[in-house]
């Protein structure tokens, strides 16, 4: 009798699970649903509901040091926060007003990358190349009806211009500089240009982090949902590149409401002794136009290999 | 008496428990025999709030003589863009006549365009007596 009983409690909660899961695999579609008329330009339920900040709460930096010279952002203490739309609905609209301007074609992908640690470089490549701390990378997508990718060329390069790898993809088969390996691999399908914001919010709210959103410019002027992902860490996290241990961290995501793209990320790191940093900074353009020369040059090139 | 088949609805759940964990970490393992001694290759591989954490273990039933790693290497990798945001490969370590050798490795995130694949791999070294063996094993998380 007792083995039934508990036979039966393991059969509830595996369709309690299985029911979350399922609602988790949903929610974006539901989301959609619950905001259609974030596709319209303007007058959306975003501009609605939310009051306008325009105070700009990214925090001034030291040049390149990445060091947080005010770590004060009144504005942020006083924002009531947003009740009418959660986050994650939000970050799933603006994604899904970024793909739905997309069209079979190419789509180029400008990111600028910094971070600020102790160390030289992200490491070194194969090919003895060191990935930089300040990078730029030019991606182009050549997207299919889908949104999976039919083809792509990815440059990184140093802040003066130097190639440091290259990545093709075409037909599924991917290349890249450093390990000069032609593998086999899946067509990915883009999910937004928001650089994976939604995905690692989710994850980092399964670790307790606290998400706050708030109205505020882009750099150009236009209208932009800033997200502020709060996390303390469980244990303080002692990285190899830093030399005292991480208690929390804070990831800003600034995004346009016009195009749904991600304008312009920072993760800032709390240490030990309270004192604060920004780790990474990343901005990122998109446009739509077909690739540079060198860009098909490298597609070529791939084609020809075995 | 009427039989129920609880099998569905229990492996149901062992499958789903196994998906939610395999989100935030991996371990692979190899076992073998150097010298007619068991050995085990193991690497793990966990995902924290702001980075990854990942242990290489070799370890043997008895004392052998040479028990350690050949390489490692640590890779943030990008599949949408085929570029990697972090690669860095340690050298060849080892212990002579002992049961145990470990690293860890701490690493901070870097971030991709798309799902970031944190990948720690490389052969382990094992050898006693005239017998010398290399595994690979290599573990895999996507974030």
């Amino acid at each position: 009798m007792k083995t039934k009983i508990l036979l039966s409690i393991l059969f509830l909660a595996s369709i309690g699970i299985g029911i979350g899961f399922a609602s988790t695999l949903m929610n974006q579609d539901k989301a959609l649903r619950a905001w259609p008329a974030l596709a319209l330009k303007d007058g959306g339920p975003l501009s609605q509901d939310m009051s306008q900040d325009h105070s700009l709460s990214i925090r001034s930096t030291e040049a390149s040091s990445g060091k947080i010279v005010s770590n004060q952002d009144p504005s942020l203490a006083e924002k009531p926060k947003t009740e009418q739309v959660e986050p994650v609905e939000m970050l799933q609209a603006l994604n899904g007003r970024a793909l739905a301007a997309l069209r079979p074609g190419w789509v180029h992908l400008h990111e600028e990358k910094h971070y600020f640690t102790e160390a030289e470089n992200n490491g070194v490549l194969p090919n003895q190349v060191a990935i930089p701390n300040d990078q730029i990378i030019d991606t182009w997508f050549n997207i299919r009806a889908d949104r999976r990718i039919l083809q792509s060329v990815s440059i990184m390069r140093t802040m003066d211009g130097q190639i440091v790898q290259v990545g093709v993809f075409s037909n599924g088969r991917a290349w890249n500089s450093a390990t000069n390996e032609v593998q086999t691999e899946e067509p990915f399908r883009l999910e937004g240009f928001d650089y994976n914001f939604l995905r690692e919010l989710q994850r980092l709210q399964a670790f307790g982090a606290k998400v706050e959103m708030r109205e505020q410019k882009t750099p150009d002027g236009g209208e932009g949902t800033l997200f502020i992902v709060r996390l303390l860490s469980g244990a303080p996290e002692k990285f190899d590149d830093f030399s005292r241990p991480v208690i929390a961290s804070e990831r800003r995501g600034l995004f346009s409401k016009e195009s749904g793209y991600l304008i312009e990320e920072e993760v800032i790191f709390t240490f030990d002794d309270g004192s604060q940093q920004i780790y990474s900074r990343v901005t990122q353009e998109i446009k739509f136009e077909p690739p540079a020369d060198e860009a098909l040059n490298y597609l070529a090139q791939l084609e020809e290999k075995q | 008496m009427k039989k129920t088949n609880y099998a569905i609805p229990i492996i149901t759940l062992l499958l789903l428990i196994a998906m939610s964990q395999s989100a935030l970490a991996a371990s692979k393992r190899w076992y073998g025999t150097v010298g007619g001694v068991d050995v085990r290759a193991e690497k793990t591989l966990t995902l924290g709030g702001s980075g990854w954490s990942t242990y290489l273990y070799s370890t043997a039933d008895f004392p052998i003589n040479i028990i350690g790693m050949t390489y490692w290497t640590l890779e943030e990798y990008c599949p949408a863009t085929n570029t990697y945001a972090y690669y860095n490969r340690y050298s060849g370590a080892y212990d002579t006549y002992d049961t145990y050798f470990s690293r860890s490795a701490y690493v901070q995130y870097r971030g991709c365009s798309g799902i970031s694949r944190h990948k720690s791999h490389g052969n382990h070294d094992f050898a006693h007596g005239s017998d010398h063996v290399y595994p690979y094993v290599a573990v895999t998380v996507d974030r």
